[in-house]
């Protein structure tokens, strides 16, 4: 673990391994090393054409170069200004030509060198779109490309990865009225800074152009070139961290506001909910209080099983009952059969013995007198009708007591029978009853089986409770305190600490660029330059002739001076403490053209030429109209001077 | 006594002794009339077989006599309503219903059933004497029922000395009661209405009916009736 990713943790209060995760997590990179320069030269231009319109014939021109100062000089509109432009086109891969210049030239080819490694740029524009090609390396590795985003980006590319330049994350708040809801803390966005911007540290042009280096003063585009170019170490985490830092401030600001929003869409307050959910837990405690499904379930089948159970056995016992009473009837009948036998064996002997006790005195079918019948002679014994005997011995009784002991026996048994038959209906209506109360606790049971809204106030409990708890939270995010998440804490502790350690850095480093400039901008031409003071976020205070004043606020042909200056001081200060990373190449346009006086102009070639040869690896090509001076000044070899009236090509 | 395809019938001298009874109890009292030419000793009278079979009927179905008890308890006509009560309930006591019960053939115009063999031997004894009335024996108009006073003699004499046929005077005693002197048209008809569902169909003579004259006797007394031992 680094110790910056230490200290970080340190400042957040939390673990060096959850600092360290949170930091890679959100992109915030460690610069406490920088890398080493990188050289960028100029070894050839050259394009061909043809000219149309006023001007007319074929174009061929070719330049070859090398490190040191380099100058062409024409009149103005004679197209010098157009050869640094080229230069610059073709290194950074996006268009700055004038639109009847550029229809002249139809192929452009930069011959150039990184740290020693050649590549050419071939560029033809005769096309519909721009064709052209990369070529890199003793290998001649080649990158093809089509139209002009993509040689943008073929370029950008190249260059960034040859020139050890990193993406530069910075934050550009929204304007006011963008941020109109949110006044405490305006929206924004990250911005990048890529080789379309870093490009301009390359380029100097006499334009009305307030920024001290760079196109625009704005969105940081210069903080982020003077620091690159000064080589501050902890800038770019401290850009990091802050970006970071400001985006996830952002997405909490918009998630709360997201929140809010939602809240007020939701109709049911907090409150509302809680009270729902207050009744759904009474109605589901009611619910509770009563047996459980399973339990009642249970009920139900013990009941019912019961009444299956007791419905056989009545099955049984009315079988029996039939049975029993079957026995009891016949047994009955055998009984009323054998009363009503008896009674005829007993009547029938009575009648008999006092009708024979009797005399007949007639015949009873024709009443003739029993004196003239035939069997009146016979004994008294005989029948005096039809003249039977009359039966020998005494009746029989045993028949009759027979039977009639039989009869006891019956009755007994038919008592028996009548009991058994008794208790078998007895029996039964027992059984009855207890199939009805089995009956009625089964229905019972089944009533008591929870209904379905039982379950359903279960659900409604759950749903509540799911509502409320999303409820909260949205109320949390909504109305959240403006509490530091662990995240912010780490981001904020690591642009504090990133701050602090670039700071300390860059407090010798800049007092010693500032001093430089103030030697370069004299010796350029600012006699009565007394301090200059470069601050690290940008700002260029400068003091002249005992009064303060700032580098926007300064001439035209002041600036001009200073922002070379500035250049060849960050270039110097960064080569000689090994930190700076400009490529080493300056395209410095119409050098004199702020200037009155030809001396000035010479001045500041002379010392160009002086800083170019006390500076190893630095090529300046400049265009100036005073080819006087240029000629007197830049050796002949190092010159394209065009005859007065006459186009440079 | 005689069963044929499960009917119970009654013995000759039984249904002799019974018919004997119904005479004695039944029979119109005919001394006094000097006018008419009796047979020599006639005490009572029972005029005209319908009257005849109408008594009988009464006397070996208990459940049916027990039940025109009940009707005349009901219509007012009975000359002691609780002892008619107390009547009914002894006739449907127990097996009385059954073991006293002699059923009788549905014919023509009611219960009948032959009782010439009875009659026969009570007249061989000259205890009664039948005698016909119109001009037999091409046209019978009616035949009347004579009890004579051997016959008067021989019921007393099982009256007292023997118990299990006194039955048979008690009941024909409730008989009289119920039928009074009304004529055998009369009786039939009273019958036959009050039997014409019980017995249209011939089993159901048999078993008659004495669970419905039971129930009847029970709403009517407000307790139980039954075989209850």
């Amino acid at each position: 673990m680094s110790d910056f990713v230490q200290a970080v943790a340190r400042k957040a209060g939390i673990s060096d391994e959850q600092a360290g995760e949170i930091l890679a997590r959100h992109g915030v990179r460690e610069s406490g090393i920088l890398p080493k320069p990188h050289r960028l030269l100029v070894r050839r231009i050259a394009f061909t054409g043809e000219k149309t319109g006023k001007s007319t014939g074929a174009v061929d021109f070719s330049w070859d170069l090398g490190p040191g100062l380099w100058c062409v000089t024409a009149d103005n509109l004679r197209g010098k200004s157009t050869i640094l432009e080229i230069i610059w086109w073709l290194l950074r891969g996006s268009d700055a030509l004038q639109a009847d210049v550029r229809h002249w030239i139809h192929q452009i080819s930069l011959d150039a060198e990184v740290d020693e490694e050649p590549f050419t740029v071939y560029v033809d524009t005769t096309g519909d779109q721009l064709t052209g090609t990369l070529t890199v390396g003793t290998q001649r590795h080649i990158t093809p490309f089509t139209g002009e985003p993509e040689f943008s980006s073929v370029m950008g590319a190249f260059m960034m990865d040859r020139l050890g330049l990193e993406f530069l994350r910075g934050w550009r708040k929204d304007n006011a009225a963008q941020a109109e809801n949110d006044a405490e803390s305006p929206d924004g966005q990250v911005i990048v800074t890529s080789w379309p911007a870093f490009s301009h540290a390359l380029l100097c042009r006499n334009r009305e152009n307030d920024a001290l280096l760079g196109e625009t003063s704005g969105g940081g585009t210069m903080q982020s070139l003077l620091q690159m170019f000064v080589g501050l170490p902890w800038t770019t985490t401290r850009r990091d961290a802050g970006a970071a830092l400001n985006l996830l401030q952002q997405s909490t600001r918009g998630e709360r506001r997201r929140a809010q929003q939602d809240l007020q869409a939701r109709g049911a307050s907090l409150e509302q909910l809680e009270n729902q959910l207050a009744r759904a837990r009474e109605s589901a405690a009611q619910a509770e209080a009563g047996p459980s499904l399973e339990a009642a379930a249970d009920a139900v089948e013990q009941a019912a099983a019961r009444l299956a159970e007791l419905t056989a056995r009545h099955a049984d016992l009315v079988q029996e009952m039939h049975q029993t009473q079957q026995a009891e009837e016949e047994l009955h009948e055998t009984l009323v059969l054998d009363q009503a036998r008896l009674r005829d064996l007993r009547e029938t002997s009575v009648a008999q013995r006092f009708f024979g006790a009797l005399k007949p005195t007639c015949c009873p079918r024709c009443s003739t007198s029993l004196d003239q019948l035939p069997h009146a002679e016979l004994s008294e014994q005989h029948c005096r009708i039809c003249g039977s005997e009359p039966p020998e011995g005494p009746v029989d009784s045993s028949a009759a007591d027979d039977l009639a002991a039989s009869i006891e026996t019956l009755k007994q048994a038919h008592q028996k029978a009548k009991k058994a038959a008794q208790q078998a209906v007895s029996a039964v209506t027992a059984s009855e009853t207890k199939i009805t109360e089995a009956r009625t606790a089964l229905s019972v049971a089944q009533t008591a089986m929870p209904a379905e809204s039982a379950l359903r106030v279960h659900l409604e409990v759950a749903r509540l409770e799911g509502a409320l708890e999303e409820r909260r939270a949205a109320e949390r995010r909504a109305q959240q305190p403006r509490a530091k998440s662990t995240e912010e804490a780490v981001l904020e502790a690591a642009a504090k600490e990133a701050d602090k350690r670039t700071k300390a850095a860059s407090a010798a480093l800049l007092g010693e660029v500032s001093a430089e400039i103030c030697r370069l901008a004299i010796r350029l031409g600012m006699k009565e330059l007394q301090q200059i003071k470069l601050q690290a976020n940008g700002p260029l205070n400068v003091t002249k002739g005992d009064s303060r004043t700032t580098f926007t606020a300064v001439t035209p042909g002041e600036q001009l001076r200073l922002r070379i200056a500035t250049l060849l001081a960050l270039l110097r200060v960064g080569q000689s403490s090994g930190v700076g990373r400009h490529p080493g190449l300056l395209l410095l346009d119409s050098a004199g053209a702020q200037e009155t006086i030809d001396v000035d102009l010479a001045e500041v070639l002379s010392q160009l030429k002086s800083i170019c040869e006390e500076t190893p690896g630095l090529q300046v090509i400049t265009a100036t109209a005073k080819r006087d001076v240029a000629t007197h000044v830049i050796p002949a070899d190092r010159l394209i001077a065009a005859a007065p009236g006459e186009p440079v090509w | 006594m005689a069963e044929q395809e499960g009917v119970r019938r009654a013995s000759r001298v039984q249904d002799a002794v019974r018919l004997l009874f119904v005479l004695d109890r039944c029979g119109a009292s005919c001394g006094t009339d000097e006018d008419q030419a009796l047979p020599q000793g006639a005490v009572g009278v029972i005029r005209g077989q319908k009257r005849l079979q109408a008594l009988d009927f009464w006397l070996r179905n208990p459940d049916y006599l027990a039940d025109e008890l009940l009707n005349q308890v009901e219509n007012g006509s009975a000359p002691d309503p609780e002892s008619a009560l107390t009547q009914a309930r002894d006739l449907l006591d127990g097996d009385e219903p059954d073991v006293s019960r002699y059923p009788m053939v549905r014919w023509r115009f009611g219960a009948w059933e032959p009782l010439d063999d009875a009659l026969a031997l009570l007249f061989a004894h000259n205890l009664i004497a039948v005698e016909a009335v119109g001009e037999p024996p091409a046209k019978v108009e009616r035949w009347d029922y004579y009890l004579l006073t051997a016959g008067r003699d021989l019921a007393a004499e099982l009256r007292a000395d023997a118990p299990d046929l006194a039955w048979y005077d008690e009941r024909a005693a409730i008989v009289l009661s119920v039928a009074g002197q009304r004529s055998g048209s009369q009786l039939k008809e009273i019958q036959y209405g009050q039997a014409e569902y019980e017995r249209t169909v011939w089993k159901a003579s048999i078993s008659g009916i004495t669970e419905r004259v039971r129930e009847r006797l029970a709403r009517i007394t407000g307790q139980p009736v039954g075989a209850s031992e």
